[in-house]
C-alpha cells in the first residue's frame, strides 16, 4: 500500500485530505506544519506528498524546493494543494519542482486519481515548468443524436482542460448551422470559424478569430447565421485543425449532429473521440448505427470512447443493459446534475459555477483520461 | 492556510496593494466583500492569515502574518467570485436588459481589463463622481503588472476601487451597441 505525507496547517483540511486518501486505499501520514512535514519526508520517505502553500514558517514552495534538494526525497512525487489559484502560483509550484498544482477546493475522486496517477509514472517523468501539457491533442465530441450534451461536455471539457494547463486549450464549435458553445460561454464573438473558412488560413489569422474566455480557453464559435452550402469544405477544416494542433495543447471539436464531409474530416483528424449517448433506447440504437457507420469510414474504433450522460434525473436504462446493447464498456458516465440548467442559462459552465459539483468532477476525471491519452 | 472558525463566513481573497500582492482569510460575516469593501462605517479590514508576496514576485511568499489590518483606501482592487462582487441581495443572474461595456483601468503599478454590465448608458461622470461606492465590480477581470506584462491575475470579479484608478476608459463593442 503507498504511503501519502500531507502537509497543512489546517487541521480540518489535514483530516478531510487523510479521510479522502484512506478511502482511495493509501496508508496516510499527516504532518501540521512546514518543518514537521520535512522532519517525517527525511525520516521516512513516503510515495507521494500532497503540500500546501501558505503555511506559516517553512511554506509549501520551501519546503518543495528542500525536498528536491536532499536526494532521499528528490524523487518522490509532490502535488501542491493551495487556495492560491492563479496562474502564476500554477507556474511557480512547477518552478520549484511540484509535479502537479491543484486548486482547493479539490473533488475526492480528482484527487484520487491525480495521485495514481503519479504513482503509475515511471520515474523521472517530473514534467518541466515549460512543458505542462507533453502531448498536442485533438478531442472531438459527438453524436448523431442532439440533446444528449454534446456542446455542454466539449466547452466543460475545455474549461477543465485550461484550468490543468492554463491558456493553452481552443475549443472549436463546427456546428455550422446551430452551434451554442459560445452562449455556453457567454463569450460575444467577433469572428467565427465560418469567416475563416470561407478565407484564407494562415496561424496569425487562425488566432485572430478565436475568442478568449475568463477560464483561459480560446473558442473559435460558431456562425450566428448558417453559412451557404459549400462555403466551408473539408480540406479547410483539416488544415484549420493542423494549425490549431501545432498552437494548441489541446483542441476540443463541438462536432454537429451529423456525419457529413466536415465532421468526417474533424473525427479523421481528432486523436480521441468521445461518443455521447444518453440512457435511453433511441441514444443506445443511434450509437449504435453511429460504431458501424465510422468503421465503415474508416475511422479507427479504438480512438472512439462511450461517455454515458445522465441527462435526466432517473436514466431509462441501466448501464449493463447499454453495454450489452453495444457490446462495449462504458468509459466514463456523467451524472445528472440539476444546476447544469442554469449553468447552461446564466452562460457559465458548471467547472467554474459549481466546481465541486459530482458532474465537475466526473468532466475533470474526463479531462485527466483524455489529457494521460486514455 | 488555517481555515480559521469556517462557520463564521471566513473565505480567502487576493488583494492588491499598491506594489503588494496579500492573499488573506476574511470574516464576511455572510455578507458580500462589495458589502464590507463600500462599509463606510469602517475604513480597514480586518485580516486573518495574510501572506504577503511582492507583485513583481506574486508567486513567492516574503511575509506572513496571522493578523493585519488593511486599509481600504490604498486597496487597489480585490479578486472575488462572482456573487462576492454584488452587494448582498442583488447577484445577477443574468445580463438580460443590461449593457455591457469593457473597461480598462490604469492602477497603480497595474492596468485592469474586463467587463461591466450597466443598465442603460453608460455616464461615466455619473458613475464616477455622483454613485456613492468607492467600489465597484468588473466582470472577466484581467489585471496585468504595467512594467512586467506576463505577470497577470484574471478572475471571475474584480472589485477595484475607483478612487485608486488614474485612467478610466470604457468600449462599447459594436456588436452590442444596442442593449442585449
Amino acid at each position: 500500500m503507498a504511503t501519502v505525507l500531507i502537509i497543512d496547517d489546517d487541521p480540518n483540511t489535514l483530516r478531510l485530505i487523510g479521510y479522502m486518501l484512506e478511502r482511495g486505499g493509501f496508508e496516510v501520514q499527516l504532518a501540521g506544519d512546514g518543518e514537521d512535514g520535512l522532519a517525517k519526508a527525511f525520516k521516512q520517505p513516503p510515495d507521494l506528498i500532497v503540500l500546501d502553500v501558505m503555511m506559516p514558517g517553512v511554506d509549501g514552495y520551501q519546503v518543495c524546493e528542500q525536498l528536491r534538494a536532499n536526494p532521499r526525497t528528490a524523487p518522490i512525487p509532490v502535488i501542491i494543494l493551495t487556495a492560491r489559484s492563479q496562474r502564476i502560483d500554477q507556474q511557480t509550484a512547477l518552478e520549484v519542482g511540484a509535479d502537479l498544482y491543484l486548486p482547493k477546493p479539490v473533488a475526492p475522486e480528482e484527487l484520487i486519481a491525480s495521485v495514481n496517477e503519479l504513482l503509475s509514472r515511471p520515474p523521472g517523468t517530473r514534467p518541466s515548468v515549460t512543458a505542462e501539457a507533453p502531448t498536442r491533442r485533438l478531442i472531438s465530441v459527438f453524436s448523431l443524436r442532439g440533446g444528449v450534451g454534446v456542446t455542454s461536455l466539449a466547452t466543460n471539457l475545455a474549461v477543465a482542460l485550461a484550468q490543468q494547463y492554463g491558456d493553452t486549450v481552443s475549443l472549436v464549435d463546427l456546428s455550422l448551422t446551430a452551434g451554442h458553445a459560445a452562449i455556453m460561454l457567454n463569450v460575444r464573438p467577433r469572428h467565427t470559424v465560418a469567416h475563416l473558412l470561407a478565407g484564407e488560413l494562415d496561424s496569425q489569422t487562425v488566432k485572430e478569430h478565436l475568442s478568449p474566455h475568463t477560464s483561459g480557453v480560446r473558442l473559435l464559435a460558431a456562425p450566428h447565421i448558417p453559412p451557404l452550402p459549400g462555403v466551408a469544405t473539408a480540406d479547410a477544416v483539416e488544415r484549420l485543425l493542423g494549425i490549431l494542433k501545432s498552437q494548441y495543447s489541446y483542441t476540443v471539436i463541438d462536432t454537429p449532429s451529423s456525419l457529413d464531409e466536415l465532421t468526417l474530416s474533424a473525427l479523421r483528424a481528432s486523436d480521441q473521440i468521445l461518443l455521447v449517448l444518453s440512457p435511453e433506447v433511441l441514444s443506445v440504437q443511434t450509437t449504435l448505427v453511429t460504431r458501424q457507420a465510422l468503421q465503415s469510414r474508416s475511422i479507427a474504433l479504438d480512438k472512439v470512447h462511450l461517455v454515458l450522460n445522465q441527462v435526466k434525473p432517473k436514466p431509462a436504462l441501466p448501464r449493463k443493459a447499454i453495454e450489452q446493447a453495444l457490446k462495449q464498456s462504458i468509459d466514463l458516465i456523467l451524472p445528472y446534475e440539476e444546476k447544469q440548467a442554469l449553468a447552461i442559462f446564466k452562460g457559465e459552465p458548471l467547472l467554474i459555477s459549481e466546481p465541486t459539483s459530482p458532474l465537475a468532477s466526473a468532466i475533470k476525471a474526463v479531462s485527466a483520461a483524455v489529457s494521460a491519452g486514455r | 492556510m488555517a481555515q480559521l472558525n469556517i462557520g463564521r463566513g471566513f473565505q480567502v481573497y487576493d488583494m492588491f496593494v499598491h506594489n503588494y500582492r496579500v492573499s488573506a482569510q476574511v470574516d464576511t460575516r455572510h455578507r458580500t466583500m462589495n458589502d464590507l469593501l463600500n462599509d463606510k462605517l469602517t475604513s480597514y479590514l480586518e485580516l486573518f492569515d495574510s501572506y504577503v508576496s511582492r507583485a513583481d514576485q506574486p508567486g513567492r511568499i516574503v511575509a506572513h502574518y496571522p493578523q493585519a489590518m488593511l486599509r481600504k483606501d490604498g486597496v487597489s482592487f480585490v479578486i472575488v467570485p462572482e456573487d462576492q462582487s454584488r452587494p448582498s441581495g442583488q447577484r445577477a443572474y443574468s445580463y438580460i436588459g443590461r449593457s455591457r461595456y469593457e473597461a480598462f483601468l490604469a492602477l497603480p503599478y497595474f492596468e485592469v481589463k474586463g467587463e461591466m454590465f450597466i443598465h442603460g448608458k453608460l455616464d461615466l461622470r455619473h458613475f464616477l463622481f455622483r454613485e456613492t461606492e468607492q467600489f465597484f465590480p468588473i466582470g472577466a477581470g484581467k489585471a496585468r503588472l504595467a512594467l512586467a506584462s506576463d505577470i497577470t491575475f484574471e478572475g471571475e470579479a474584480f472589485l477595484v476601487n475607483k478612487e485608486r484608478a488614474d485612467f478610466f476608459g470604457v468600449t462599447e463593442p459594436p456588436s452590442m451597441a444596442t442593449r442585449i
